[in-house]
């Protein structure tokens, strides 16, 4: 007899999980305290540029370490689960493990923004990436709409739309057919059919090559959304910030 | 950055499509945009432009070529900048213009304009800056302003009666000030450029203008400053003195140098649209390393590889055009081919740079890059080597590379460019390549020019490292593209891929799912996680998920979203706490008398971050305790996971909280071998919102005969039910004999009310509970 009730990001996690393992690709982890070469440089987001902006950082007093070159690097609590693809092609470039990688990562980020009910300074996000030979942007839609039919439970479309994520080129938002009203419209969209749920893209040749593998040879694709997002959709759960209170209001809900 | 229709119509020949199709087009191909605002002379949209497309699109003039290319419209070509000359008087003193570091300074152009009275702005002025949002000053400061939105180049300018001698951009002397135009008083630090005359600071270089030189109404003469600063210089000193502006966000953007002279010839015409008698002094462009234009190559095989498409030369070619890419088609091998004669006797010279410096001289390296115009590599000899597919000697044809270790010239054995720090334990400091008879082309300091050698002549004194190839069919055609100069995004072939991609539409791409073949492995600890979890379920745990940061712990942040928040938890009892004192004062809300709860969460020591887990148990009563109960589901845990060695630390006997490190707990077990999914399911499919109002109980006791059970009790009080009432629980029940041997059962139960609008009052949460104890009175039944 179950009477217990697991967090709705477990929930998820176990089932994004399950469905990425279905689909042959390994479940890993990483660090949330992050030195900034992973959590930046090697994603081809160098110091002293704009695109560090883009994401509000916490920033660790007093620790330092150094990068694979044995260069000072910083410490963050990382901003994005992204700091795995490069954790990932590491471990694979000195193992000697066979190609293509394919890991989903789900995992707690940090992100220093002022809080609301649909902004958490703390939240989750899966990362997706997929490395090899025969990589296309077409392979990610492919992936990425698996994903969400399961996990939504309805076979849905995706679209991507032109955006910068320095980790990917070319780097798309993505959006997923409104898994409600299967697009016809409906509050939940906001009656445009689509919900915008994550980033996407080709991974950078500069960020294959800061995880030590040759761009000239491989190709990878990535993607990443924020869990709490998902399940706010799936559950319509009002405000995000109650999840991490240790309500069992909210959990026994579940 | 707000955009003006009619500002963007003014460049565009066709009219411009509805607003809903600007937007659509935009999100979809290249921008979001957030807002939109139609107003009676023309609509705003607010577009959000990331930092790769801030170099052009920062500005209607580059904005208006992105509506170009997502609509297929036609740009007006005679809306490109030129010089006018038709004012130029040689009279009027030419500034002389001076830069100090042209690292950080890379271009500086000016000229002065005479003949000026400052007033007001022309209505159509003011309505284009105010529809975006800026404040109209004055004809000469708007105008300035108005190119900066337009060709996204900031501008400034100074009244030239104030300036004595030269302008410079140099650095700030020790004890140097600035009072910007809004009174802040700076004290500058020497790594500070600053533009200044030869007597005092004018203005902190690409971020605010001082105090001093600001135009008047008295102003005559304008001197105009049109510069570029290195990204990097303005994005830390903007950061040091803490001051952001329009400016300062272009320039540490970073934008083409060739915006300089367009920036200063388009604020020359328009002072002289506004003021028909002004005259203008010749151009001081002071322009240190010229820019060359990059060129970047695709092959139709290339882009359909990344994208996973069938795209063809028509499709590449229309995009192309709709984009005002100019672009060649060019064969490897029949380029080489033609190229290489013609460079042999080229002056040998190292470094040389293949943009800057060839075909008047090359390095080894550079004359490589040269002849594989269009194919992205690295620059260094050792980097094109470790880029390169490694071939055998015999494999080798006309194109293939030969690298050698010479000691010509700085013998490297580590990659620097590409794939950093890889090992080439034999060392390479020199590249060739190979012709169609097998000699080797190569630039040599040996014979000081570009030289054809046999093979054998090429490798007397050089040791041979490898041989490479960097295309695989000298004979596919590549686009290659002369990159707008504005564009400085684009740079190799992923980015043309994006671009291409994009205008097409990625809506044209079928999806693929990849054949993996297999199942893919849990990790680790989130798989004896889920079984430790099984176990918690069945002992009517729940999961929380708590704070990471929080006022205790030895890690700190450097800034926090609260004093109270910038710790990095070490354990997980503050959670555990937070979660306690809400859920046992929230127990009648939640249906549960004893809380039960536990979390998996990162928790971080000293240099280290472990995952911690802990069980907590409670039920608020003074004397309960619940460390038999708490002591026996850890030692199920024990076992589910048969761990040998299993220790952890009573954090608190009441509540009854234990916590322990569950990577050091798991460690010696096995990696597992398969996936496992989790058994739980939840049944919810809407989530209900919690009230942020307080609830109140009332606890109701009933006697009624034995044959009535709880159900019959509770559907008549749903039949009554006040949508106050949020729960009803049953919390005692027992049998009584009475003396006239009749049996009553007696149910106690709990409503728990409380409103999503208002805190209740005790008259209201009575008035609600009285419903249902009438209803059961009316039954007949004894309240007790």
């Amino acid at each position: 007899m179950n009477n217990g009730h697991l967090h709705p990001v477990t929930i998820a996690i176990n089932k994004i999980s399950e469905i990425f393992s279905r689909m042959g690709f390994d479940i890993v982890d990483g660090p949330e305290l992050e030195d900034e070469w992973h959590n930046f440089d090697a994603l081809n987001v160098p110091k002293n540029h704009p695109a560090r902006d883009m994401q509000d950082t916490f920033w660790i007093q007093n620790k330092t370490g150094v990068n694979v070159y044995g260069e000072p690097t910083g410490y963050v609590l990382r901003t994005h689960t992204s700091n795995v693809q490069i954790r990932t092609m590491e471990r694979y470039v000195e193992k000697g493990k066979s190609f293509p990688i394919a890991i989903c990562c789900p995992g707690k980020v940090f992100r220093n923004e002022a809080t609301d009910a649909t902004h958490e300074a703390q939240f989750f996000q899966i990362e997706m990436l997929y490395v090899a030979k025969d990589a296309s942007l077409s392979m990610m839609i492919g992936v990425v709409e698996k994903f969400f039919s399961e996990f939504f439970g309805n076979n849905l479309v995706i679209r991507l739309r032109s955006s910068y994520f320095p980790f990917v080129e070319p780097g798309n938002e993505v959006d997923m057919q409104c898994f409600k009203c299967l697009g016809s419209g409906c509050p939940l969209c906001k009656q445009t059919g689509w919900i915008e749920i994550g980033g996407a893209g080709m991974v950078h040749p500069k960020v294959l090559e800061a995880g030590g593998i040759n761009p000239h040879e491989y190709r990878g694709f990535a993607f990443g959304c924020g869990v709490d997002r998902m399940i706010m959709l799936k559950y319509e759960i009002d405000d995000l910030r109650l999840l991490y209170n240790g309500d069992l209001r909210v959990v026994n809900q579940f | 950055m707000k955009f003006f229709k009619p500002w963007l119509q003014d460049y565009i020949i066709e009219t411009l499509p509805e607003d809903a199709v600007i937007v659509e087009s935009l999100n979809k191909k290249a921008f979001e945009v957030e807002e939109v605002l139609v107003t009676a002379s023309g609509t705003v949209f607010d577009i959000k432009v990331l930092p790769n497309r801030a170099h052009d699109a920062l500005g209607h003039y580059g904005m208006a070529y992105e509506l170009c290319a997502v609509l297929s419209l036609t740009f007006k070509k005679d809306m490109e900048i030129k010089e006018d000359n038709s004012y130029l008087d040689a009279l009027v003193y030419t500034p002389s213009v001076l830069i100090s570091d042209e690292l950080a300074c890379t271009r500086f152009a000016s000229l002065r304009i005479d003949n000026i009275t400052v007033g007001e702005s022309p209505v159509w002025l003011k309505e284009r800056l105010e529809a975006i949002g800026q404040r109209s000053i004055n004809a000469i400061v708007d105008i300035t302003n108005y190119v900066q939105f337009s060709l996204n180049k900031p501008m400034h300018a100074y009244d030239a009666e104030t300036i004595v001698g030269s302008i410079q951009a140099r650095y700030a002397k020790e004890g140097e000030t600035l009072i910007t135009l809004d009174e802040k008083v700076l004290t500058l630090d020497t790594s500070t450029l600053v533009i200044a005359d030869d007597e005092k600071v004018l203005g902190l270089a690409g971020i605010k203008g001082g105090k001093w030189s600001g135009i008047s109404s008295t102003t005559t003469s304008v001197i105009l400053e049109s510069a570029n600063f290195d990204p990097v210089h303005i994005r830390k000193t903007a950061e040091k003195y803490a001051i952001r502006t329009d400016a300062s966000k272009r320039f540490e953007n970073g934008i083409a140098n060739s915006l300089v002279i367009e920036g200063l010839h388009m604020t020359a015409n328009l002072i002289k649209d506004i003021y028909p008698n002004v005259k203008k002094s010749y151009v001081c462009d002071v322009y240190p390393k010229k820019d060359v234009p990059y060129h970047v190559g695709i092959t139709v095989s290339e882009l359909n590889a990344i994208l996973g498409t069938q795209y063809d030369d028509a499709m590449i070619e229309k995009t192309f055009k709709q984009l005002s890419f100019s672009y060649e088609c060019i064969v490897p091998y029949d380029y080489i081919h033609t190229l290489y004669p013609t460079l042999i006797g080229a002056l040998y010279k190292n470094p040389s740079s293949m943009r800057y410096d060839a075909p008047a001289s090359f390095s080894c390296s550079s004359l490589i890059s040269y002849l594989y115009k269009g194919v992205w590599m690295p620059s260094l000899s050792i980097d094109k080597y470790v880029f390169s597919n490694k071939i055998t000697h015999n494999e080798c044809r006309f194109g293939d590379l030969v690298f050698a270790n010479s000691g010509e010239g700085v013998i490297r054995y580590e990659s620097v460019a590409f794939l950093r720090g890889t090992h080439v334990p034999e060392g390479v400091d020199h590249v060739g390549l190979f012709l169609e008879n097998g000699n080797i082309l190569h630039a040599t300091k040996l014979h000081g020019v570009v030289v054809e050698e046999t093979y054998e002549e090429f490798a007397k004194g050089r040791v041979i490292v490898g041989f490479g190839r960097v295309v695989s069919d000298l004979s596919e055609k590549r686009y290659v593209v002369t990159v707008p100069a504005t564009r400085l995004d684009i740079r190799i072939k992923e980015d043309l891929a994006e671009e291409i991609g994009r205008i097409v539409g990625y809506d044209t791409l079928t999806p693929l799912v990849p054949s993996l073949n297999r199942v893919g492995l849990p990790h680790k600890r989130m798989y004896y996680e889920n079984k430790v979890r099984a176990v918690l379920l069945a002992h009517n745990f729940s999961e929380i998920i708590t704070y990471s940061f929080g006022n205790e712990g030895d890690v700190k942040l450097k800034k926090g979203l609260a004093e109270d928040k910038e710790l990095l938890r070490s354990t997980l009892g503050s959670g555990m706490k937070t979660s306690f004192a809400s859920n046992l004062y929230n127990a009648p809300l939640i249906g549960e008398k004893t809380i039960r709860v536990f979390q998996f969460g990162s928790v971080f020591k000293g240099d280290s971050e472990f995952v911690h887990f802990s069980i907590g148990i409670d039920d608020g009563a003074k004397k309960s305790s619940f460390v038999e109960e708490g002591s026996k589901v850890m030692l199920e845990i024990k076992d589910i996971l048969a761990v040998e060695s299993f220790e952890y630390e009573t954090v608190s006997v009441k509540p009854y909280v234990v916590e322990l490190n569950f990577e050091t707990l798991i460690a010696p077990l096995g990696e597992p071998s398969q996936y496992e999914a989790s058994t739980y399911n939840t049944a919810i499919t809407t989530y209900t919102p919690i009230s942020p109002y307080p609830f109140i109980t009332r606890d109701i006791a009933v006697w009624v005969p034995s044959d009535i059970l709880w159900n019959d009790i509770a559907t008549i009080i749903n039949s009554v039910r006040d949508v106050l009432i949020t729960r009803i629980d049953l919390f005692d029940t027992f049998i009584k004999s009475f003396e006239d041997g009749t049996k009553k059962t007696s149910y106690a139960f709990r409503l728990v009310i409380q409103s999503y609008k208002k805190t209740l009052t005790d008259e209201e949460a009575n008035s609600v509970a009285g419903v249902v104890y009438n209803a059961l009175q009316e039954k007949g039944w004894e309240i007790r």
